[in-house]
Formats: C-alpha cells, sequence, structure tokens
C-alpha cells in the first residue's frame, strides 16, 4: 500500500511517524564491517530501509597523476545509487545529484582523516546505494568513516551523520522518503569526540531561531549512532576471540 | 601531574576513543591528541598501557616503508642500470645493480637480466625513503638477496609483528618445528621454503592464522600446538 502524502501530513501533526516510531527515534540501523575480502575496508549500513555498502581502497598511487599533492593524500568519494536502488530504474551515469552528493560525502569526512600521512596519494571511497528510502547521504557518511577506520587509515573520529526534519513546529529525526518529501530535510555530521560539526545542509524552509533544537536533537542522535559504529567496529574482533572461546 | 587512564587491560580501541586524561605520560603507536590535551586513539588498535606508556598497536593498515625495514618484493621491471620491485606499497621500490650484485655495475659490458629477471623475488633491506616518493632497496648487507623456490605468502604487514613475536619467538618456533627456511617481510611477504610441499601449506596454514588471531592472547601455544601436531601427520602420511 503506498501511503498518500496527506496521510503523512496527518500522522506528523499528531506527533505521529508512518513507521509508527515516535518523532526523536532514528530507524532501526543494522551496521557490519569488513563485507568485502579484496577491500582494505568495508562496511554495510542499513538505516531502515536504506542499505547502503561502501567500500574503501588505498592509499594507492594518485590517479590522474596532475591531482596528487605533495603534502597530503587525495580524497577520491564516489557515490553512486544502483539502478535497482529506486522506484524507478535510475539510470546508471552519474547524474548531477550524485557528482554533489559525493563533493558533500568527502567534505564530511576529510576533517576526520589524517590525509598529511600519505603524501602524493589517494584513497578511494565508493558508496553505492543498494536501497535508496531517503538519507542516503547520511548512510553513506556512516559507512564510510567505519570502512575507512576498518581499511587502518588514521582518523581523529568516526564520523557519525544523521537527517533531522521539521515540519510545522515539530522536529524529526532519520527522516525517510516519504517524510522527506514534504519536511525540511537538514542533513548533518560530526566528529564527537571533538563535538565538532563538519556537515549542515538544509533543503527547504524552517524558521532560522529552530537551528539551535534541530542542531541538539541531531547530535543526541549522531552520538546514538556514533556509540553503534563503535560497537560494530570493535566486535569484528571480539567475534574472532569468541569463536576461541577467549574472552 | 596526575595519569587517569580510563582501565589499566589490555583492550581494542577504535578511532576518537579517549585513552586517557591529563598529562604526563608516554605516547606509543597509533595515537593522537585530543580535545583538551587528552590522548585519543587514531585507529583500531590494541591498547597496552605499562605504567605511564601508553601503546595502540594498529590491527590494520597499509604498510609504510621504513628505513632499515626488511621486506620481500617481486622484480616487476627494469631499465639498464635498476630493477623495479613490487612491496605492497603505492610505488614500486628501486634496486640499482650495483646494490645487487654488490660490486660496480658497468651497463656497457654486461646485461641487468642476466642477474634478476621479472617475476623472481628479492629480500632486501630499504637503504633509503623520501616521503611521498618511491623507496630504494639494497642488498649490500648479509643475508640478503635473491630467494629462490619456495612459496610467498602475503599478510596483513601490520600483523608482521605478531608473525615474529616479543623476541622473534614466534618465528623461531615456527623454523625449529617445520625446519622450514622463512624470510618475513615488513611489507606483509613472507616467504617459505622447506623439503615438502605439505610442510609449507602446514606454514602457510599457521601464519594465516597468526594473522587472524593477531590480537588474541595464548597465540604461541595454540600455533605450536598445532604446527607440532601437523608435522606428526605429515611424518604418518610418509
Amino acid at each position: 500500500m503506498k501511503l498518500s502524502r496527506e496521510h503523512v501530513i496527518e500522522l506528523l501533526k499528531e506527533g505521529k511517524r508512518i513507521d509508527g516510531r515516535s518523532l526523536l527515534d532514528p530507524r532501526p540501523i543494522q551496521m557490519e564491517v569488513g563485507v568485502v575480502e579484496r577491500a582494505e575496508g568495508s562496511a554495510i549500513v542499513a538505516m531502515g530501509k536504506t542499505r547502503v555498502l561502501c567500500v574503501v581502497r588505498g592509499p594507492m598511487e594518485c590517479v590522474p597523476s596532475y591531482l596528487a599533492d605533495p603534502e597530503k593524500a587525495v580524497l577520491d568519494v564516489a557515490y553512486r545509487m544502483a539502478t535497482f536502488s529506486t522506484e524507478e530504474r535510475k539510470s546508471p551515469s552519474p547524474s548531477r545529484r550524485e557528482i554533489e552528493l559525493s563533493k558533500v560525502i568527502r567534505e564530511a569526512l576529510e576533517p576526520a582523516l589524517m590525509l598529511d600521512r600519505y603524501p602524493r596519494m589517494m584513497i578511494r571511497v565508493y558508496c553505492l546505494v543498494l536501497q535508496a528510502d531517503g538519507g542516503t547521504r547520511t548512510a553513506s557518511i556512516n559507512a564510510a568513516s567505519m570502512a575507512l577506520a576498518y581499511a587502518g587509515i588514521p582518523m581523529r573520529d568516526l564520523v557519525a551523520s544523521v537527517a533531522v526534519g521539521y515540519y510545522d513546529g515539530k522536529i524529526l529525526v532519520d527522516l525517510n522518503a516519504a517524510e522527506d518529501d514534504i519536511c525540511a530535510d537538514i542533513p548533518m555530521a560530526m566528529m564527537p569526540a571533538y563535538n565538532k560539526i563538519t556537515l549542515i545542509q538544509a533543503d527547504h524552509i524552517f524558521p532560522v531561531d529552530k537551528i539551535g533544537d534541530v542542531l541538539k536533537v541531531g547530535v543526541n542522535a549522531m552520538k546514538k549512532i556514533y556509540e553503534l559504529q563503535r560497537e560494530t567496529l570493535k566486535k569484528r574482533y571480539i567475534d574472532i576471540a569468541r569463536e576461541l572461546g577467549g574472552e | 601531574m596526575v595519569i587517569r587512564l580510563k582501565k589499566s587491560s589490555v583492550r581494542i580501541v577504535v578511532p576518537g576513543e579517549v585513552i586517557a586524561t591529563g598529562q604526563n605520560y608516554i605516547v606509543k603507536g597509533a595515537v593522537s591528541k585530543g580535545l583538551d590535551g587528552c590522548v585519543i586513539a587514531n585507529r583500531i588498535g590494541l591498547l597496552k598501557i605499562k605504567g605511564r606508556e601508553i601503546t595502540v598497536v594498529p590491527l590494520s593498515g597499509p604498510y609504510i616503508p621504513k628505513r632499515g625495514d626488511s621486506v620481500i618484493g617481486i622484480v616487476v621491471d627494469f631499465s639498464v642500470v635498476y630493477w623495479l620491485l613490487e612491496i605492497n606499497y603505492v610505488w614500486r621500490a628501486r634496486l640499482d645493480a650495483s646494490d645487487y650484485l654488490k660490486r660496480p655495475f658497468d651497463a656497457s659490458r654486461e646485461r641487468i637480466t642476466d642477474h634478476l629477471k621479472i617475476g623472481e623475488v628479492v629480500y632486501a633491506k630499504v637503504a633509503h625513503i623520501e616521503r611521498g616518493m618511491a623507496p630504494i632497496l639494497s642488498c649490500r648487507e648479509k643475508g640478503y638477496g635473491k630467494l629462490e623456490g619456495g612459496r610467498l605468502i602475503s599478510i596483513n604487514p601490520v600483523k608482521i609483528p605478531r608473525v615474529i613475536g616479543v623476541k622473534s619467538t614466534m618465528l623461531e618456533s615456527i623454523k625449529r618445528i617445520t625446519e622450514a627456511d622463512i624470510r618475513v617481510g615488513a611489507n606483509g611477504i613472507i616467504w617459505v621454503k622447506a623439503e615438502r610441499p605439505e610442510i609449507e601449506e602446514l606454514v602457510e596454514y599457521a601464519i594465516k592464522k597468526i594473522e587472524r588471531e593477531a590480537h588474541i592472547a595464548g597465540l604461541t601455544k595454540r600455533i605450536q600446538k598445532e604446527l607440532m601436531e601437523g608435522m606428526r601427520r605429515i611424518h604418518r602420511g610418509k
């Protein structure tokens, strides 16, 4: 059954959401690292129905070589949506939106990475959206920061990300596609250990004096996601220990 | 100055994790300064605290050559006076003919391919390294040179210290039990040559096990036990 726009608005006015969660709850999140054996780092993140695979390669030779920076490594992010990820088939050629989101994701990750350790080199991050239901850039950032950490790239902190919505006085966390269509969408990312925001965007009109509340709600949600990222990374190694009957 | 440590045991840390607050400690490995001068991990690693010394031993990461590293390289290209070796790094490493032959090399009198051909394996030392450029190798010291026969095993370079072990206990016990000839490259490539291919396979199995279980205590004993069992099995099948 397809939910009509009116239905979503009606529920939101009552403070309810179409998937039954409360306004400040993110969707159920599943994370796993080391899912691709041939890559140095990889992670898969599912936030509700949104599902993103992220693969990290490198440090490798910088291609094309004229991009090489003698002071630091170049971070190359490619965000792509699979042809089967959307309701209607998505053309496989990179769209304007995909190119823009690649840049947005790169800029959200760069402050966390110690790129000066790898001069003249390149680190490649591929984010492939397998299923899109809103918040694909935030899921991509969450997956990419875990994949980078798993690859052993020195990082100041993990980057956690979530989208916050605003509709008619109500602030809601982690929008799905239906909510994304009607709410003001404010995706953000942060490095919780430094209390620093690395990304904030806003794709609609909302009262300027609400920005503080929006940020507060977002930061709380991102800290929850951050804890989950940490646990997932550690779990990978602890699982091997468990197999041996150790601690 | 007071040191306040969050927990004093070996545990796994992830980037951004606060290890200690306050000052007056010695930090080693994958650690950097966080907010208010606290110590944070910058890679996934094992945290070890010994008195005032904080060490984070990384559990994954790329190989970055250091001067003095012993590496195993595969010849992938050559010019008139040098070879280029693949050493599991961004750039191919250069090995000059005179550094390999330990004597002056005259390109007008001899051919470089008479000494080393593409695909051959060399055990060499990193003689010079420049940030962001190809490293230079040398075989001038004793023990370095061409490796013939045997097989190559590739593992994550950060796990190499574990293959060698504290005071090379792990490596020595593998050598003793299997009687194999083993060279360990800091770049994550290990060369093994034994009397029989079954023994080489056993060593490969053991090294892959070390790579997987590097962060778990009691590894040397587990490996020794498995190797001894494996050797018994091989001898029985003779």
